[in-house]
């Protein structure tokens, strides 16, 4: 990839790029400054190809003896103000969790790729299989709500990822961009715009003018909305005395015991009060639908092909697919579901991990239907077949 | 909160008391160790340095791994940036945090158990990358805070409530370790050795790349109540250490400077401290200057 | 305030040990580490219900200010101080220590 004299950002224009090199760059144009990792099939390419562009933008790049050190390495580079993020599949996220747990106490920003392989344990490490879904949402001891995103292309592995490095610095809680195999190592056209667009939508990581306010989210006594702060930087004025991760007031002094539930409370709802700003969702042909497909990452893909020979065949169905996977958007699926005759979720795994959270909100008179499929990539036909099958 | 019945804090007070965490937030000094440990002077010789050397709390950020020690926070330095990570990680977070500001130098408290047991995999690739910092081991040869078990470094035949029937695994050595792995400067000295702790901090504080240095430090109440003074000697009819000025008198009795350690042979040193420098190479590459020649190679462009 | 009692007063050398007697936790580290041997365990308690040490019977003059009890005391309840103003005024100008 010929980059311009190693700046920051890509000569604007179209580029063949596969998907971890597409993440990484979409790292690097948000102002990435540290990135720790282990290699691990299939996620391997991003520390090769950041190894190679970090330094040129004066940011390091480390390859760490393993997965337990790649996360705190990256905890303590984003602790002392850089842009931070690490990119692994499914063996290292769990050895990552307990890091991530503490994480989300203190409220250090940082972003978190998790390019998903096949099967428990070892499994077939080169196939896609989405079944990291359920961990990133309980991804470590104790209760947190994290921000997942769920990319289908390389374009979106480009731009989803900046929204990535946004979000961790507006909520200050675990993100997870769930990649897989076979779109981190695809080849895809991607487009990317110039430096002037992209500097508008990023976040920049700055501390603010009265270095005494608060440093960790608190409730504001006369709105009772929750406020987040912009995060500290260890290493200047706007850092807290002490840092220690056990429930703690907006300036990390201790709570007693008896406070843990209103932080556990200020935990949640950070994220659950801002869940119409964070979760981004998508439609296609759904007005006037009565079969609604609700899925996320690559099956949308073959869904837009089943969907579009279904409506030739007089068959009303239609598509919501789901960007940000959680926090799983409960009022706008409920609002979508209603009315519907049947709901099919095809998902990359077989227990149906959103499946089951489409089934909370639908009545039970509405059939959810699971088109699983694991290691292997929907084929609108398998699709189709549902459809039809439902519609009769 | 000073004139708190519970601990009146009398005036005149302690010369660094004004300079103490505790001393600031609290108006008293609460120092929640046992009577007897050493962990309370090392936070008092950590404040000491902090002070009189005047570090600038921005570049010298102190990462405190878990164990007793955690609870130094309290006594260190008010102005000093204090964070508590997690068991046995606080390398690699001090790894993350120097390479990306490689301005800062931080220091690390970490105890036995936690550097040379969970933390061993961060430790050895610490000391191999030879990062500008310095690594406190603080070595009272047995897990405190989760009550008295046996670590890596508790002394052979040593009861602990994990080894009833005394410790028969062999200890594991923070300083061979270190040196193996590659530290450019490792150092050994105990608590009651107050001066020359010092000394090493403030010579580490100058050196650049990673110092190791390890504090031997007496645990009174699970490590002292349950073993003999003739841990380290055999033959010798031992009595319970039951207060700090026992377990100092042990330490003292134990620790053998290096020089004299070279006349000694393997038995005689069974069971015993080898304190002094082991090695100070200040021409060892450090690894955050090495990148930042690979980093200006990298900017400068193809 | 109640003023601490002094466990040494030396006029001459300009510095004073106190004791702070409530925190005291009675472990005995500054008697096993006072290298002129000067300190013992009194058996008066504190509220901590702790041995308090004390200075041996005459054993005054030989304390030399070396702090080695300052620094180790783990709740730092014994330290030495520069003998300024107290109610006996010294005469000499300050005593740096």
């Amino acid at each position: 990839m010929s980059n311009v004299n190693g700046k920051r950002f890509l000569k604007p224009g179209k580029y063949l790029m596969m998907g971890n090199v597409a993440m990484a760059e979409g790292a690097l144009s948000s102002g990435l400054k540290f990135f720790g990792g282990y290699p691990i099939t299939p996620s391997t390419e991003v520390i090769e190809h950041l190894a190679k562009r970090l330094p040129e933008v004066g940011g390091c790049c480390m390859q760490m003896e393993d997965e337990l050190a790649s996360i705190n390495a990256v905890m303590g580079a984003s602790l002392v103000g850089a842009k931070a993020m690490t990119a692994t599949s499914g063996p290292g996220l769990s050895l990552m969790t307990e890091t991530i747990s503490m994480a989300a106490n203190i409220e250090i920003p940082f972003v978190f790729c998790d390019v998903q392989r096949c099967g428990p344990g070892t499994g077939f490490v080169t196939v896609p299989h989405h079944n990291d879904v359920g961990l990133t949402r309980f991804a470590g001891n104790g209760e947190f709500e994290v921000i997942a995103f769920a990319p289908m292309s390389c374009q979106e592995l480009f731009d989803l990822t900046i929204t990535a490095f946004n979000y961790a610095e507006t909520y200050r809680s675990p993100i997870f961009i769930l990649s897989d195999a076979y779109l981190g190592h695809i080849h895809e056209v991607v487009n990317i715009p110039p430096k002037e667009e992209i500097l508008k939508r990023v976040i920049d990581r700055t501390i603010p003018e009265d270095t005494t306010g608060a440093k960790f989210t608190y409730e504001d006594i006369n709105t009772h909305k929750l406020m987040i702060p912009k995060p500290y930087i260890v290493g200047t004025e706007f850092c807290p005395p002490l840092i220690i991760h056990l429930p703690h007031n907006q300036d990390g002094i201790l709570m007693p015991e008896e406070n843990s539930l209103r932080f556990m409370k200020i935990m949640i709802d950070k994220i659950r009060d801002n869940i119409d700003k964070i979760s981004l969702t998508e439609e296609y042909k759904l007005d006037d639908a009565e079969i609604i497909i609700i899925s996320y990452g690559l099956p949308v893909r073959a869904s837009y092909r089943a969907v579009d020979i279904a409506r030739k065949k007089g068959i009303k169905v239609g598509i919501f697919r789901l960007i940000t996977v959680w926090p799983f958007p409960k009022e706008k699926v409920k609002k979508v579901v209603a009315g519907a005759k049947a709901i099919i979720v095809p998902e990359m795994n077989y227990t149906g991990v959103i499946a089951e959270q489409v089934e909370r909100v639908t009545d039970l008179n509405i059939p959810v239907i699971k088109v699983p499929k694991v290691a292997t990539l929907h084929h609108p036909d398998d699709i189709l077949r549902v459809i039809e099958e439902v519609a009769k | 909160m000073s004139d708190d019945v519970r601990y009146p804090s009398e005036k005149p007070e302690h010369p660094y008391f004004d300079s103490s965490f505790s001393g600031m937030l609290l108006g008293t000094l609460v120092s929640r160790f046992c009577g007897g440990c050493g962990y309370g002077s090392i936070g008092q010789l950590y404040t000491r340095v902090f002070e009189d050397e005047k570090l600038d709390p921005k570049l010298y950020p102190l990462v405190i791994g878990i164990g007793c020690y955690s609870q130094i926070f309290f006594l260190v330095h008010k102005n000093a940036q204090k964070m508590l990570t997690l068991h046995g990680r606080a390398p690699a977070i001090a790894t993350g945090m120097k390479m990306a500001n490689p301005k800062m130098k931080p220091i690390i408290f970490s105890g036995d158990g936690d550097c040379l047991g969970i933390g061993g995999n961060h430790f050895i690739h610490l000391c191999r990358r030879n990062l500008d910092c310095i690594l406190f081991i603080f070595n009272n040869s047995i897990y405190g805070m989760t009550g008295g078990q046996a670590a890596p470094t508790t002394l052979y035949g040593a009861m602990s409530t994990t080894t009833p029937y005394k410790m028969f695994e062999p200890r594991s050595d923070g300083v061979e370790l270190a040196l193996a792995a590659g530290a450019s400067y490792v150092a050994r000295t105990t608590v009651a050795h107050p001066r020359t702790l010092m000394k090493y901090f403030k010579k580490a504080l100058k050196h650049k790349g990673t110092s190791v240095i390890e504090v031997i430090t007496p645990c009174v109440t699970y490590f002292g109540r349950k073993n003999l003074d003739n841990l380290g000697s055999k033959g010798e009819k031992g009595e319970i250490m039951d207060t700090g000025g026992k377990m100092f008198e042990w330490i003292k009795k134990n620790s053998i400077h290096i020089n004299q350690a070279k006349f000694m042979s393997k038995e005689e040193l069974f069971n015993k401290y080898i304190i002094g420098e082991f090695r100070y190479n200040p021409s060892k590459s450090e690894y955050s200057e090495e990148y930042k020649k690979i980093q200006n190679i990298a900017m400068k462009g193809d | 305030m109640k003023k601490i009692p002094k466990l040494i007063i030396n006029i001459e050398k300009g510095f004073s040990l106190m004791l702070n007697q409530h925190r005291c936790q009675g472990c005995e580290i500054c008697v096993s580490v006072c290298p002129t041997g000067i300190l013992e365990m009194s058996d008066q308690l504190n509220m901590r219900v702790a041995f308090l040490p004390k200075v041996k019977e005459g054993k005054e003059k030989y304390c030399t200010a070396c702090k080695r009890c300052e620094y180790a005391c783990p709740i730092w309840a014994i330290y030495i101080v520069p003998e300024i103003e107290n109610e006996i005024t010294v005469k000499k100008e300050e005593a740096k220590i």
